[in-house]
């Protein structure tokens, strides 16, 4: 007999478990936690002022697809004979694709479309200031030729791109700011909040990016949005995009060529809205991910990088008019500026400064062997974006 | 003035957290957190269960007020149970993700490696026959195994009697069993034919 064979029930069971840990680890304190945050959010949203959310959330239109399948089922249910519940699915459709082609498919298909002004107040916004308040030169403390941003026509939003070099960059510039607050009504002279001191925005994909990532060290920021709404790549794949524009955009020297590497981010804050969060990667694979990246901290450093998740209403910005270039640079220019009042503010993520869940998880498990791991992650980096 | 959670019956727990009993949420919780995350597990997503748990947990807390029958709690989050896993699931397509513990685990330097190989090698027969286990025997090991339940209480979680969760047992225990008796047979067979390589390299050395 082998020792495997000759295994007790005992042995067995024990093995069973260890396999079970290994496989489906259980963080019963983390999950009181979020089962906890979880409950006191929903009482907040009971005793909110809006009856639509008092006993639950809102519940979302249905697609018309629903009530196709629905009525082609009700109509076969109607005929006794299996013969004729095929016929009787066929001319259901046939009459739904007449009655489809005589209507306005887009207002079916579509919820009504909320108005940008609207939007903007859900975050709490003004439409015409949030970008303008986002590129006004000398509030974000970062090198001018930095800043590089692109325009797509006299009377669209300017958003911050470092990396889209289809798109022809200009740099911010008191004339320009002042031709863009003109091209927006805005008067140039008008006092946005200021983000705090030693705040710098790098990589940023405006076009329907409609969340984003910052990742705070203690020195700066680094905003990237990766989860964009045509996108199509899995949650994963398009946190780890975000993780890997994070490594490969080391901190600019302003006297030029050395770059010094990144340092660890003590936070990262993962801005997601709320009709997102099925896109959203899930706190395990972002823990996953950074542990892969190496940037986790060594227990020499003794701190952990704490994660925070912050759902932002309002839940119908996936919308027509949000694909727009227009609409998605408004909503990133407000989703960036809720990030920065987020830091000015100290980084308390309470209902006062964002309207929604905000669920904190601190992650303070030492990583000592990423490093061969963190070594491949940065050479993927520099391939996709080699040094000139 | 205490109240006593954990011996509340469902009915009198959905009723005080209803009324915004934050203690009694957290105890129904965990009443039911074992059931909800053998669903998981026996929907084959392992490292993600926690998280599903959550997401049942917070599902069900938002339509809590939905639920005629407060005594029927359980049959209810077991079907939001599944219902949320086989979204998840469909969600995530793969759950390919090794959790961090995991990898922690399987880094540290090990003093007694050939040991320590041996007990890796098991683990790895191990996790891969569970994943092959059906989805009762699955749950059930796990019911058994790593939350500790008895056969009784097992089946009393779902809704199935007690012989055929003792019947459950048996077969998931004789398929894992298996699964490590034919490695260790084939280990044999391999190990019996390098013998048989070196045997034949000898002679062919002396015949030289």
């Amino acid at each position: 007999m082998t020792p495997k064979q000759n295994k007790s029930k005992q042995d067995l069971d024990n093995t069973i478990r260890e396999a079970f840990d290994t496989l489906a680890p259980h963080d019963k304190d983390a999950l009181d936690a979020s089962l906890l945050k979880s409950f006191r959010t929903w009482q907040q949203e009971r005793h909110s002022g809006d009856p639509a959310n008092r006993d639950g959330h809102k519940t979302p239109p249905r697609p018309y697809t629903f009530w196709l399948v629905r009525a082609i089922r009700s109509a076969s249910f109607v005929c006794p004979s299996p013969s004729f519940r095929n016929m009787a699915a066929v001319a259901t459709l046939f009459l739904a694709v007449i009655w489809l082609s005589q209507n306005d498919i887009r207002s079916l298909v579509a919820t009504p479309e909320p108005q940008l002004s609207e939007i903007m107040d859900g975050v709490g916004y003004d439409p015409t200031y949030a970008p303008i308040e986002f590129m006004a030169p000398g509030l974000i403390a970062m090198p001018e030729d930095e800043m590089m941003c692109h325009d797509h026509g006299s009377s669209e939003i300017i958003a911050w791109d470092s990396t889209d070099s289809d798109m022809n960059p200009s740099f911010i510039t008191a004339e320009n700011h002042a031709a863009m607050c003109q091209a927006h009504n805005v008067d140039p002279q008008c006092p946005p909040t200021a983000p705090p001191q030693g705040v710098s925005l790098l990589g940023c994909q405006a076009p329907d990016s409609l969340s984003c990532y910052l990742f705070k060290t203690a020195s700066d920021h680094f905003v990237t949005s990766a989860l964009q709404a045509r996108d199509k790549r899995t949650p994963d794949e398009k946190f780890h995009s975000a993780l890997l524009e994070y490594i490969s955009h080391p901190k600019n020297d302003p006297l030029g060529g050395h770059k010094a590497p990144r340092a660890f981010p003590s936070e990262l804050f993962v801005l997601v809205t709320r009709d997102l969060q099925q896109a959203a990667p899930s706190r395990s694979t972002i823990r996953y991910m950074i542990a892969r990246g190496g940037l986790l901290p060594t227990p020499q450093e003794g701190v952990g990088t704490k994660i925070r998740v912050i759902s932002l209403e309002p839940l119908t910005i996936y919308s027509e008019p949000m694909k727009t270039i227009d609409g998605s640079g408004l909503m990133w220019g407000a989703l960036a500026n809720q990030a920065l009042r987020l830091i000015a503010s100290g980084a308390s993520a309470g209902p006062d400064q964002m309207p929604n869940k905000a669920s904190d998880v601190a992650f303070t498990k030492p990583s000592q062997r990423h490093t061969r791991v963190n070594a491949a992650l940065r050479s993927e980096a520099l391939l996709r974006h080699p040094k000139p | 003035m205490s109240c006593d959670y954990p011996n509340q019956p469902d009915a009198n727990l959905v009723a005080m957290v209803l009324q915004g009993d934050e203690l009694a949420w957290l105890a129904l919780a965990r009443r039911y957190t074992p059931l909800v995350k053998s669903i998981a597990i026996s929907f084959g997503v392992f490292a993600l269960s926690d998280e599903v748990v959550d997401i049942v947990f917070d599902t069900a807390l938002r339509k809590l007020h939905q639920l005629k029958k407060p005594s029927g709690f359980k049959g209810w989050i077991r079907r939001i149970a599944k219902t949320r896993t086989s979204n998840f699931k469909r969600d995530q397509k793969l759950d390919r993700h090794v959790g961090l513990d995991a990898l922690m685990k399987a880094s540290e330097p090990s003093a007694c490696p050939e040991k320590c190989a041996s007990i890796k090698e098991e683990l790895a027969i191990v996790s891969a026959a569970l994943k092959d286990l059906p989805q009762v025997e699955l749950q059930v090991l796990y019911l058994s195994a790593v939350e500790q339940k008895k056969g009784k209480e097992i089946a009393a979680l779902l809704d199935i009697s007690e012989a055929k969760v003792s019947k459950k047992l048996k077969s998931a225990r004789k398929r894992i069993k298996k699964a490590l008796i034919s490695s260790s047979e084939r280990d044999w067979e391999f190990s019996g034919l390098n013998e048989a390589a070196k045997a034949l390299t000898l002679v062919e050395l002396v015949l030289k």
